[in-house]
């Protein structure tokens, strides 16, 4: 059977590893290959990592953070941040990235994904789709969660699996870095309607909020930011509490 | 020296960084001669099987890999790599030869009967059928390992058969024959066991 992924995600500009807020007030908490090095020591079951300041500056993936990354990590290695391009993906790809994910190149089109797909597998690539809960709706945005999209995240998502995505990565905006429990419900949704697994991001701030979130959503994995840079939650600590509870989780040392 | 076969299918940093782990010399080349002086190969993989048999013709490395594995040298393929020991595939018809080297034929999961997500894709448990082939030296029982495959490998004797994952059904999942093994999963992106089993390899040689 499939195990539930414990995924860390590592956020970059230039050399240092950022947090932010609400995809905002971004502040430096650390470097990322220190920040790599514990996180494949740690038995992560893959590590994403994304160069979030690529799209805001209109630029492409700083390929340095792979050169850095790719040696270090012994598990599953997906990059993302300003892919715009199939060329930009392959070469990714062919330098060691197991996954890309996209998000803001693919607001009008899922052609990418689509073509990405077709030459590495549905495996290769994972769309990011970001909402944000304004009281009983949830809205869709992209560009770090500056461009508001006339689509809901569900229709989006279904969108991104149809072009051949293999996995949809939900991100809560409104719960980015806030540390008080995911958005359930948008999870849930999400992970009940489309036919691929769902990554869920943006609230974890216990294991309790992990379990919580794979008790009442049937998403695949979970990706974990704040969590493990600011508490002592370990992916050990959190596979623990999700085997008492019953759900599949790797076996490690 | 290990020669790892780079034919273009797949990228190879995480396995030559594996093998740089474990203190191994090791090439990565599709220079016939390298191969053939070779104390060791490993058949690395990701793609389409149709793909990977045209690249092999074109590099004409069939022979080379033939004869090294007839003078005993040991053979490791990995994920397409393992498929590519089989007789043919599902994904590419029965005019695409493989090797030969464990005789089965590589068929589509949906076929065999996975209904669930295909491809088989995340960490899954490795569950030894012959526990005390060398692959499995040290290797607890039931540790999960690194899968990305729509097609899997349906022996024709389970003799052959090493270890094998569940995915709605039993999947094959590494295979032996004599000194050519195979395994579907990917050792280079499973962490700690994935690592023992390539180390298993490595002191499988006799270099």
């Amino acid at each position: 059977m499939l195990k539930r992924r414990i995924i860390p995600l590592l956020l970059v500009e230039g050399p240092n590893l950022v947090k932010g807020k609400g995809f905002d007030n971004w502040r430096r908490v650390g470097t990322l290959i220190p920040a790599i090095n514990v996180q494949n020591s740690r038995d992560v079951d893959e590590l994403v990592i994304v160069d979030s300041g690529a799209t805001k500056q209109d630029r492409g993936f700083d390929f340095s953070i792979l050169s850095q990354a790719r040696g270090r990590c012994s598990v599953p290695l997906t990059v993302g941040g300003g892919i715009r391009s199939l060329e930009e993906a392959s070469i990714l790809i062919q330098e060691g990235a197991d996954k890309v994910l996209v998000g803001s190149s693919c607001v009008t089109s899922m052609r990418l994904v689509s073509q990405i797909a077709e030459r590495f597998g549905s495996q290769a690539v994972i769309v990011s789709v970001d909402a944000r809960r304004e009281g009983a709706n949830v809205s869709c945005w992209s560009h770090g969660g500056t461009k508001r999209l006339e689509v809901h995240p569900v229709e989006r998502g279904l969108q991104a699996v149809q072009a051949g995505a293999g996995e949809v990565l939900v991100n809560s905006i409104d719960r980015d870095g806030e540390m008080n429990g995911f958005d359930i419900e948008i999870m849930g949704q999400m992970a009940r309607e489309l036919l691929a697994p769902v990554i869920a991001a943006g609230g974890a701030g216990s294991v309790r909020d992990v379990v919580d979130l794979f008790d009442q959503a049937p998403v695949a994995a979970v990706a974990v930011g704040s969590l493990f840079q600011f508490t002592e939650a370990t992916p050990r600590s959190i596979r623990s509490a999700l085997a008492v509870r019953g759900h599949p989780v790797r076996s490690t040392d | 020296m290990i020669a790892v076969i780079d034919y273009g299918c797949g990228n190879l940093t995480s396995l030559a960084e594996s093998l740089r782990r474990l203190k191994v010399r090791f090439r990565v080349t599709a220079d016939p001669s390298e191969i053939g002086s070779s104390d060791g190969v490993i058949l690395p993989g990701v793609g389409h099987f149709g793909h990977a048999v045209d690249m092999i013709e074109r590099l004409e490395l069939r022979p080379i890999i033939l004869d090294s594995v007839a003078k005993g040298v040991p053979l490791l393929g990995i994920c397409l790599g393992m498929q590519l020991l089989a007789d043919w595939s599902e994904e590419a018809g029965e005019g695409a030869k493989g090797l030969g080297l464990i005789p089965g034929v590589v068929r589509n999961i949906g076929g065999l009967g996975v209904s669930s997500l295909i491809p088989h894709v995340g960490w899954n448990e490795l569950r030894f059928v012959n526990p005390s082939h060398p692959m499995a030296m040290e290797v607890a029982e039931g540790r999960d390992v690194y899968f990305v495959h729509s097609y899997a490998v349906v022996l024709a004797d389970q003799i052959h058969l090493v270890g094998v994952t569940h995915h709605d059904v039993e999947l094959v999942a590494a295979i032996a024959k004599d000194h050519v093994w195979g395994v579907q999963f990917h050792p280079e992106k499973s962490s700690s066991v994935g690592h023992r089993v390539l180390k298993n390899f490595v002191d499988s040689l006799s270099c």
